[in-house]
């Protein structure tokens, strides 16, 4: 409800993606509100990138409008792209290039005074960490550091919405929180957020609404906890066995419902107080479980739903 | 403006921390340089080495075998017989000799012919027609000595105009060459110098304007860059400018090592080389442009730009003049806007010629540059609109 009241960062209209005659996005109809997080959840070759890259004004588009602040996008005039800030999935640096240098050709790619661009950079090595290696050339840094460079190059020009396409891919989980709270602290300094992720847990964890996408297509668009409501189920109980009891496992626990679900039996409507009667049944017909849990419906559950596979069944 | 400028800096720090650019655009031309000048800009001339089988042993054979000695062109050695001097011609110890018959001397000082048999080894070309024509000039030269001595000796028997008619009967033509005021010696390393210039264009600038651009798109930095609010015509002219200077950096640090090492005899016409590289560079950037735009890959287009780059260093006068080329290879050579440009530095920096006695040929040149850069703008243009740069 609050949401509805916020100004449109970025409205989408029936936006629509060919290449070579094939559809990539199709219809993409998407309101992004100010200083929202908002998360594009879908697998790789989902077309979240491309959808992106359509926003920011990357890739051009065969039907549709994008509106950046109430002004389309098709205009694409220098005020849009001041209002923009593109984070890649690559960093896109120069390698032989220096963070600080990089930094510094960019801010004069967007026309920032001069006299602002030291105090910029001060700025941002400080909240980013970049210390260590503000002077040195990107080429030796580690992926987490190319990705912070990247970060502070998106911001050197202050724009007021930032998209992120996918960044935290390829980091270990440690790391990735750490973007999690830069995320979470550019929101809280009134950024507009848009991020695309495969990680269900990384929309769950930042993002106040999310859209899934498969195929080229917006399947819904809701808070992560209203999706997973709608789409979700129960709590439940999960259980691992080996692939060739799988069935032998359904067969022993019809009596509660127990549900296949690819690699895994899911018993809905159950809690911790059914496990251990459970694991007898499973036993008494030979089945050593490999795992037993109860599980909360996250949005992994909401896309199995909506598509009918799991988000990592194209990686 | 601002973002030209950062364009140009960017890409001029990029293409001078490549170390592989760096070396085959700045440090492989100075190599060639100093190896060419020191292979054929010797002002020594070589020696030949001449075996000498005397069978005389008397006043006139010591006499010519210490003509022959003396010459700085020749070094003698010398053999007891022809068995020796075959098998050192063998081992290329010498590339000829000579057999000096008896009675050379007796021959000579008594009125009457003689000769002496020379045998060249004809195994390799390049020496054979060398020794060759030194030992025949050095036999005439030998001759027109012993002559003159003859016709001094009768001077004492003969009226003066019998002398005179036996002088013209002698020696009818007499020639002797003197230097001509024609300026400064040119030598092979004047000559290299101004086509080293020439290199710049097709490395400096053609192969760097491609690397340049497809490392850009290779990178994918291009499309930050696009995010900006730099609009593609920044985009073009800083990359033109980065490489310009490279292109000058490359002419700068060869003159200086040329100007101290090898110590040229050349005009300093510093304004006039300057602006006739700008001319070769923005040849060279405008194809460069167009190559990188134009293939489909960029690895095909760096190995594109390099075989041009290093197929036209022999077709446009850099070390070697044209008339060395077959004459249909001269049409095509002197039709290139690159020969041009190096034939009017050359005449620059060897002779001085003002800029306005080549007004026709800059001017081919410069419709030749302006035509193919705006080719290659459009085309960028259109193609970074699109999704393809």
């Amino acid at each position: 409800m609050v949401l509805q009241m916020k100004k449109e960062a970025i409205r989408i209209e029936r936006l629509k993606k060919y290449y070579n005659n094939k559809p990539v996005l199709e219809d993409i109809n998407l309101v992004i509100y100010e200083e929202e997080i908002f998360g594009l959840l879908g697998p790789n070759g989902a077309g979240k990138s491309t959808l992106m890259e359509c926003i920011v004004g990357l890739r051009p588009y065969d039907y549709g409008e994008v509106y950046i602040d109430g002004e389309s996008l098709g205009y694409r005039g220098n005020n849009i792209k001041e209002k923009i800030g593109f984070v890649p999935q690559d960093p896109l640096l120069y390698d032989d290039l220096t963070v600080e240098e990089n930094i510094r050709f960019f801010a004069s790619m967007y026309d920032v005074p001069k006299n602002l661009v030291k105090n910029r950079i001060d700025l941002l090595t400080n909240w980013l960490n970049m210390h260590e290696f503000i002077n040195k050339k990107v080429k030796i840094l580690s992926g987490g550091q190319k990705r912070r460079a990247g970060i502070a190059v998106s911001l050197i020009h202050e724009p007021d919405i930032l998209i992120l396409d996918e960044p935290t891919t390829g980091l270990d989980p440690n790391i990735r929180r750490e973007f999690w709270n830069i995320i979470k602290k550019l929101n809280e300094d009134g950024k507009t957020i848009v991020i695309s992720t495969h990680y269900m847990e990384e929309a769950d964890e930042l993002c106040e609404r999310v859209g899934i996408i498969n195929d080229g297509k917006i399947l819904d668009i809701d808070a992560p906890i209203e999706l997973k409501r709608r789409y979700g189920g129960s709590i439940k109980i999960v259980i691992h066995v080996r692939t060739r009891f799988l069935e032998k496992a359904l067969e022993a626990l019809a009596e509660y419902n127990a549900e296949l679900h690819i690699d895994r039996i899911i018993i809905p409507d159950r809690d911790e107080s059914d496990i251990s009667e459970i694991k007898k049944y499973l036993l008494a017909n030979d089945i050593i479980p490999e795992s037993i849990e109860v599980k909360m419906p996250t949005l992994e559950d909401v896309f199995i739903h909506l598509t009918g596979r799991r988000l990592g069944d194209n990686e | 403006m601002n973002k030209i400028v950062s364009i140009a800096i960017k890409d001029f720090k990029l293409l001078i921390r490549n170390r592989s650019a760096l070396f085959w655009n700045i440090m492989f031309p100075l190599l060639i340089m100093l190896l060419f000048v020191a292979i054929f800009g010797r002002q020594t001339p070589i020696t030949i080495n001449v075996g000498i089988i005397d069978q005389d042993n008397d006043l006139l054979s010591e006499t010519f075998i210490e003509a022959l000695n003396s010459s700085n062109l020749t070094r003698v050695l010398m053999f007891n017989n022809k068995i020796d001097a075959e098998e050192a011609i063998s081992s290329q110890e010498i590339e000829a000799y000579i057999i000096i018959p008896g009675g050379f001397t007796s021959n000579l000082t008594s009125g009457r012919n003689t000769y002496v048999d020379i045998y060249v080894d004809m195994s390799n070309p390049d020496t054979t027609q060398i020794t060759e024509g030194l030992l025949r000039e050095f036999v005439s030269r030998f001759n027109e000595i012993i002559r003159e001595k003859w016709i001094e000796y009768s001077e004492q028997y003969f009226p003066p105009h019998v002398i005179s008619y036996i002088y013209s009967f002698a020696k009818p033509i007499n020639a002797s060459i003197h230097e001509a005021e024609a300026g400064p010696r040119v030598g092979y390393k004047e000559y290299i110098i101004s086509g080293m210039i020439g290199y710049g264009f097709l490395f400096s600038a053609l192969a760097s304007a491609t690397n340049v651009i497809v490392k850009e798109k290779e990178e994918k930095t291009i499309k930050r860059i696009k995010l900006s609010k730099a609009n593609p015509w920044d985009i073009l002219i800083g990359k033109t400018i980065a490489i310009l200077f490279n292109l000058y950096l490359y002419i700068g640090i060869m003159l200086g090592i040329a100007y101290l090492l090898l110590k040229p005899e050349i005009y300093w016409n510093i304004p006039q080389i300057l602006f006739l590289s700008l001319l070769g560079g923005l040849g060279g950037i405008a194809i460069g442009l167009i190559l990188s735009i134009l293939s489909e890959s960029p690895e095909a287009a760096s190995g594109a730009s390099i075989s041009i780059a290093v197929f036209l260093q022999f077709f446009i006068g850099l070390y070697f003049p044209i008339e060395f080329l077959p004459e249909y290879l001269q049409i095509v050579s002197n039709i290139l806007p690159f020969t041009i440009i190096v034939n009017v530095l050359r005449d620059t920096m060897l002779y001085n010629i003002p800029l306005f006695s080549f007004l026709n040929m800059i001017l081919i040149v410069l419709l030749f540059d302006v035509a193919l850069y705006l080719l290659g703008s459009m085309i960028y243009l259109m193609k970074i609109q699109r999704e393809e740069v």
